[in-house]
Parts: structure tokens; sequence; C-alpha cells
């Protein structure tokens, strides 16, 4: 019992560090440009034809909401992501077709902006809608973890590789130097796909998503 | 061989025959009436189906309910997650795999939509609700009640319920829940007892 302090002061200390936006930066030297294609990332969306669902959970500020997520490539530039609750009820539809990612349909009392957009940023990052066909940086931190890396004037977004090839391990989002999402990805290698995907947005609103596949 | 697969085929075969309108409407609603009355528990499994029209995919989902009069509900999802589902009069639980919340119906005009139309049709009383304009259907197997949603809340959702009994009008045999964007959840109800003991431990919300 006495150890239990420590140990959780240790735990506490390895999430923090391992949160730390210089962990994630690319050792100069050893960077260089790449597109992303399903190569360099497994995508978390099947090509087109096959569904994938999952359970989800979603906890916004105080709201809690479970259901079930259905996501679907409906063409070649066509994705959709569908939330329902267990009774069957249509939530959102996310709709991805080409470059542009809108909402195309809210149940009328979940649709409040800020609710909504929080929504539709994070599902977009979870699946990965606006990463295929982008220029990103690649390399390895100075934890020799191999990592692809988007950076604009006010987000960096790190995609930390794991041992094996094209697979995402996780997924970290920064405004500036702070940290603003960390999304975990579990891979199932007999059924190659993400089985368990966990994702925090830390600003406003805070957002924790946790999707698990079902058959 | 060929019989097992005409028992499996017939019971579906029915919702799908043609429907004509009911002549005698009053008969049909002394019938559903009387089924509401006569009945205070309902017990039933189910399998609920949502299709989704614009991704041409269903999820299918199973379960168990219970009903007892008046306004007790449990309605218990079993795959592919568990979620339950408890009304005991006003008050609403709703239990999923991490989280158990309770509601005062009262206090949400969205909840006590939902419950309304849940405990309605459970009973085959929702045909009385000003909120719909009912056509009444029939075929050889089935009383088909196609309610058209006339409030403002409801048309943003649904295009319309189709609700489904037997000849004899014991119960509900099927529901369909059709919604503008034309993606349907269907509801089928089978291995059910009606009034059966129930008990009312089982619809505690606390």
């Amino acid at each position: 019992m006495l150890r239990s302090p420590k140990l959780y002061l240790l735990l506490s200390s390895l999430v923090f560090l391992s949160c730390r936006f210089s962990n994630y930066q690319i050792k100069s030297p050893s960077s260089h440009k790449e597109t992303v294609t399903s190569n360099q990332i497994h995508p978390v969306i099947h090509p087109a034809g096959t569904a994938t669902k999952y359970k989800a959970s979603i906890d916004v500020v105080n709201k809690h909401f479970s259901g079930l997520i259905v996501v679907k490539k409906t063409d070649s530039v066509t994705t959709h992501v569908v939330f329902i609750t267990e009774l069957g009820m249509k939530m959102f539809d996310l709709e991805k077709k080409d470059t542009a990612i809108q909402m195309a349909y809210v149940f009328e009392p979940m649709n409040k902006p800020a609710l909504v957009n929080a929504l539709k940023t994070n599902f977009t990052h979870i699946f990965l809608l606006d990463v295929f066909d982008k220029t990103l940086e690649s390399g390895n931190t100075k934890n020799n973890e191999r990592v692809l890396a988007f950076k604009n004037e006010k987000e960096h977004r790190f995609f930390v590789m794991g041992d094996s090839a094209g697979v995402l391990n996780r997924q970290a989002l920064f405004h500036k130097r702070k940290k603003t999402a960390l999304i975990n990805y579990q891979f199932d290698f007999s059924a190659r796909t993400y089985s368990k995907i966990k994702s925090v947005q830390y600003g406003l609103p805070k957002i924790k998503i946790e999707l698990n596949t079902i058959n | 061989m060929k019989n097992w697969i005409l028992l499996i085929i017939c019971p579906l075969l029915g919702y799908s025959q043609t429907f004509k309108s009911v002549k005698d409407t009053t008969l049909l609603k002394q019938k559903i009436e009387h089924m509401s009355k006569t009945t205070s528990s309902i017990e039933s499994d189910f399998i609920q189906e949502k299709n989704l029209s614009m991704l041409s995919e269903k999820v299918t989902s199973k379960g168990h309910f219970i009903f007892k009069k008046d306004n007790l509900l449990r309605w218990e999802y079993s795959s592919p997650s568990k979620y339950l589902i408890v009304i005991n009069k006003d008050k609403v639980l709703i239990k999923d795999e991490k989280k158990t919340t309770r509601y005062d119906m009262n206090s949400n005009k969205v909840f006590k939509e939902i419950n309304d139309i849940m405990l309605s049709c459970v009973q085959g009383t929702i045909f009385k609700s000003q909120k719909f304009k009912t056509h009444y259907f029939e075929n050889e197997k089935f009383f088909k009640l196609e309610l058209i949603p006339q409030v403002k809340t409801m048309k943003e959702t649904f295009k319309k319920i189709n609700l489904y009994f037997d000849k004899n009008v014991t119960s509900v045999a099927k529901m369909e829940m059709i919604e503008n964007n034309d993606d349907l959840t269907s509801l089928d109800f089978s291995n059910k007892k009606l009034n059966a003991a129930v008990s009312e431990t089982i619809f505690t919300v606390k």
C-alpha cells in the first residue's frame, strides 16, 4: 500500500512526459517529406464497399452518449461516419465528399454549433479523413519512434507509428506547443483493422470518445 | 427440408404481402382497444434492424422487453452491446456499459416524446394520439396501422410509423419507423408472453 503513491506518481510522470511536445519532434537530420498513402499509414476506413461498425461512447462536457458508429466509403470520393443510438435513432451523419467534410445530418436536439463543430473535428481526426495525399514530414523522434508530422502556423499533428509497417499507434495534436488532443489506436492484426480507438480532446469542449469494433 | 424453409419464410412473407384498406375501421379500433384494456403485461424478445439507406447497411440488435400496466417498461438490449432503459412512470433509467443515468421525464421534452411513443406502441394505443394521422390496412396475416406525424417535432424526424397486429389483434407483432431520409428501423417481436405475473422490482429506478 505504501508503494502505491510512488507508483501513481511515477505513472503520472510517464504519462505527462509522453505528452510533451518535444517528445514528438523529429530529429532534424533524419527528416524528409512524404506523401501519405495507405502504405505509410494503414487506413482506419476500409476501401469502398466495406463498412466498419463500432460500439461508441461519447462524453462531451457533462453529456454522455452511447450507440453505434458505422463508417463506410460509399464510392471512391465519398465517406460517411454515422452515429446511431441503441434505439436506432440517427444522431449525426458526417460526410466527406472529395475534400469537403460536413455534417450531412444532425439530430435537432443535438444541433448546437459548438458541439457539432467539435464532433466534426474529432471524427475527422480519428478516422484520418483529412490525412491521405497530404505531404508530411517523416522521421524519428529522440525516443526513436517513427513519426509523420503535419505542421502549419497554428496546428501540429503527429502520427506516431507502431513497430509494424503502416500501423498507427497514436495521433497527438498541439495548438502551438500546447497539447489539444490525443488519439490512441489498437490494431487487430488478424482482422487487419483498428479494433479499439480512444480519443481525448483537452480544449473546450472536452470530449472523450471510445470506439470498439463489432462484427 | 423444404417444409423448414417454408416455416421460416412464411411469417416474413406476411409483411410483404399487398395490403388493402380496412373497410370497417371501427371494428378494428374496438379490437385494439380491447387488446389494450385486457393486456396487463407483455414480455417479449425483439430483433431490431436499422437500415441506413445511404450506406446500404444494416445494423441488427437483439434484446428483451417487459411492459406492465401502467407505464412500467424495461427495454433491454443484449447485443451488439448491453443497454438498458427502464421507464417507471415519470422516471427513466438508462444504463450502458459505462454509465448509469437517471432522468425525470418532465424535465426532458425529448425523453417524454420517446417515452410516449414507446409505451403507446407497445400497447397499440398510439392510433389515438393527436400527433398522428392513422391509416388502416390489412392482408391475410396482419392489420397494419400507418401513422403519419402531424406535429412539427415528429415530422422533423419521421416520415411514418407502421404498426403490425396479428389478425386476432392480441399484440403488436412488428413495428417500423421510417425516417425522412428513408432510413428504416424495424422491431420484430417474438416469444411473447401476455398477462404473465411480473414483479415490479425489475422496474426500479434508484
